[in-house]
């Protein structure tokens, strides 16, 4: 089987003809770190199987960052695999650093010029056989509604052949049975070994190999009689607007805030509804139908709370969700969020961030554990840190469901600003948390460029795929993890632990036994054991919140809201202790995907002291939302302020630990916060 | 003269990158290397936005500092 990698430039298009070859679903989008890990897939075409990898972009093969890292790993490792080199034919020049790097290594190496549909409009000009003669490389233009890419794609991979580039031969000498990678390394004084430096670098090192290619780039472009139109690529008219701090900024706000209107606003719930009546429709037909199989009462109570209450409350939500990811995949495509990082830039990094950190943390708006590996992309070990460390403070879709219905309840049309007040107060908690952070272990250094990427139209068919892709993916975790937990928890709520089905009010669950224990500590927020459950199963998935608390309550979705106003149900709420809730649910521990991808990220310590630390901030913020919303509507509570005299005591013992923690003066504990690579 | 200090609208070429190898060797590959001409589209205390083998870079001040440049056209200076 041949492997086939796609390399370059980030943003040079690799993913979309990855998709295009491989019938993929890779993320695409106007960004540079969109890909943050290699995604392959097998293919067979006429007769012949095929390995296709999509790798993040790289500017050469030093790697900067540690998505940067794969891509080169990659190519180091699979000498005698395929590159397929994605190149911009807009911006020629800077792309053939990587070409020039690939052929020293002796790789079979094929360029495909991407975004050939520009040429006619940029007024491109190149000769593709004098610059297949000067690089000794087969070369192909892309048009991506060429209906016969893929046979021309193949057909070159298929013609491959080990090439180099005349200079290699005085950068490779080679007694010390080295890699070639090894010895340019260590020609350029890269090397990790001083000594192989020491060797290699004579009468060479990085600024003379730089000078030979470039000289030797220029005669490419020179022979090849490359020219364009467009003499800055990636500037738009519209710059003066998107790139003026004083018009972009507040632009960028009033847009979030009107993605927030559409999805949390009439819109959004005229689509919930919608979905929501759907799966009533189909739920009432599923029960007569077993009414009428004379199914027995515990089958119809298990379909009836557990499938259609559990289950239908969160697809509900599907519509509101999907909307979210349509707004931020539109700004991501159209090129918007590599300008805002730049003017945010100087704000973010009073927080020890990066304008780069943006897009991570939208991303995190829609789904914390798919945003976390972008922060791969930022370069800075301290700013990747700090950036994941406060991504799980954006709130992510799958808590919405639950902001939507409790607000929905006690708030009526004012949810609205519940909601948005909800998803401020994660902005501002996390950026309080990477102020003080600054504050203690200020962020070294910002090592930052950026690329300011083409604005473009969005492409509707990467939109839809997108779309689809998201689809696919909530509908895969509805029935995987929350299907399975959904039964779990209605089993459990519905058994005594003699395993007998409840049937008189005198029983006792055995999910009531067990969260009977952990509830005095959540009594001064006003929770009862329902909503306890409720926040324990919500570390598996936050979807599950809201699909618990309808099977503890024993309701379909459009009864959630109501059920919780009432007393007699398992979870209900006050006004205040619902406030508590939602608050809680923002702050606390993300879920358990989450969990797992922020644990590879950060270092062990730093990741265990951050649990705590966001536990003990959900617990204390959410008391003294508690506590301020029940002055205002009269509830008392002795209990939760001897609690919250503990909570500020807590607090302040937590801060002073994590100030001595990483200024230990016995030396450095490995918090990778200084840092020291 | 260091980039920060090169005036807005002028075009200037790139003497020597002043940083420790690992850096230079990522400005080299993304065309900010000596002889290289730049146009300096928009510069600011913060940093500024340049086009380097045409395409537009946001590079800021703590890396403008270790490029030193000097003007294609000494009516720029």
């Amino acid at each position: 089987m041949q492997r086939i990698y796609l390399v370059g430039n980030p943003n040079a298009g690799k993913s979309t003809i990855f998709n295009k070859l491989t019938k993929g679903n890779a993320h695409t989008g106007n960004w540079h770190g969109v890909t943050v890990t290699g995604e392959s897939k097998y293919v067979k075409f006429k007769d012949r199987e095929y390995l296709f990898v999509d790798l993040p972009g790289i500017n050469g093969l030093v790697p900067f960052s540690p998505e940067e890292k794969v891509s080169t790993q990659a190519i180091i490792n699979n000498p005698n695999a395929v590159f397929v080199n994605v190149i911009d034919i807009n911006n020629l020049a800077r792309s053939l650093n990587l070409t020039l790097q690939l052929l020293e290594l002796n790789l079979k190496v094929v360029v495909l010029f991407n975004f050939a549909e520009t040429i006619k409009k940029q007024k491109i000009s190149i000769n593709k056989e004098k610059f297949k003669k000067i690089l000794k490389i087969n070369a192909e233009f892309v048009y991506l509604r060429d209906k016969n890419l893929k046979n021309k794609i193949f057909d070159l991979v298929d013609r491959a052949q080990f090439s180099s580039v005349d200079y290699a031969n005085k950068l490779i000498f080679n007694n010390d049975n080295l890699s070639k990678y090894e010895i340019i390394l260590a020609r350029q004084n890269l090397s990790e070994n001083n000594a192989l430096n020491k060797k290699y670098s004579l009468n060479f090192g990085l600024d003379k190999i730089n000078e030979i290619r470039q000289n030797f780039i220029s005669q490419i472009i020179k022979n090849s009689e490359y020219s364009t139109k467009n003499k800055e690529y990636g500037a738009n008219k519209l710059d003066k607007i998107l790139l003026n701090k004083f018009t972009a900024i507040p632009l960028f706000f009033a847009v979030m805030l009107l993605i927030f209107a559409v999805t949390f606003g009439k819109i959004g719930d005229f689509l919930s509804n919608g979905v929501s009546l759907f799966v009533e429709f189909c739920g009432d037909g599923l029960i007569k139908l077993l009414n009428i199989l004379h199914a027995p009462k515990f089958i119809l109570d298990f379909f009836d709370v557990a499938i259609i209450g559990g289950l239908g409350s969160i697809l509900s939500f599907l519509p509101q969700v999907l909307l979210l990811f349509l707004a931020l995949d539109i700004l991501e495509q159209v090129g918007f969020l590599s300008r805002i990082a730049w003017l945010l830039d100087p704000v973010l990094s009073k927080l020890g961030l990066s304008g780069k950190s943006i897009f991570p943390l939208l991303m995190g708006f829609g789904c914390t554990t798919t945003a976390l590996p972008t922060t791969t992309a930022l370069q800075n070990k301290q700013v990747r840190t700090k950036t994941a460390l406060i991504l799980p403070f954006m709130s992510c879709s799958a808590k919405l469901p639950v902001f939507s219905a409790i607000s929905g309840a006690f708030f009526g049309n004012g949810n609205i600003f519940v909601i948005f007040g909800l998803y401020l107060l994660g902005i501002f908690l996390a950026f309080i948390l990477a102020f003080i952070t600054q504050k203690i272990l200020p962020t070294k250094f910002n090592d930052d460029i950026l690329e300011f990427t083409p604005l473009r139209l969005p492409r509707l068919s990467v939109l839809l795929k997108n779309y689809f892709n998201k689809i696919m993916q909530f509908i895969n975790k509805i029935w995987s993890i929350i299907l399975i937990f959904t039964i779990i928890i209605w089993f459990l709520d519905n058994f005594t632990i003699k395993f007998e089905f409840i049937t008189t009010e005198n029983q006792t669950s055995i999910l009531q036994n067990v969260a009977t224990f952990l509830t005095p500590i959540f009594a001064p927020l006003g929770f009862d054991w329902g909503a306890v459950v409720a926040l324990l199963v919500g570390i598996v998935a936050k979807e599950m919140v809201l699909s618990s608390i309808a099977v503890l309550n024993g309701v379909t979705k459009a009864n959630v809201a109501n059920s919780l106003l009432d007393i007699n149900s398992v979870v209900h709420f006050s006004t205040a202790s619902s406030l508590a809730f939602l608050v809680f649910c923002l702050i606390y521990t993300p879920c358990i995907s989450a969990l797992a991808q922020l644990k590879n990220l950060v270092p062990k310590k730093t990741f265990w002291l951050f649990l705590i630390i966001q536990l003990a901030l959900a617990y204390f913020v959410s008391l003294v939302v508690y506590i301020i919303t029940g002055i205002i509507t009269g509830v008392s509570f002795s209990i939760a302020v001897w609690a919250l005299a503990l909570a500020f005591v807590i607090a302040i013992c937590v801060f002073f630990a994590l100030k001595h923690f990483f200024l230990n003066k016995k030396g450095c504990v490995g918090c990778n916060f200084c840092n020291k690579s | 003269m260091n980039l920060s200090q090169a005036k807005t609208d002028s075009l200037v070429k790139i003497l020597t990158v002043d940083a420790d190898l690992k850096l230079k060797s990522h400005l080299y590959n993304l065309g900010i290397c000596p002889k290289t001409q730049i146009y300096v589209k928009q510069n600011g205390r913060a940093g500024g936005m340049f086009v380097v083998k045409g395409a537009l870079l946001g590079i800021k001040e703590s890396i403008l500092k270790l490029i030193l440049v000097e003007p294609v056209c000494k009516e720029f200076i």
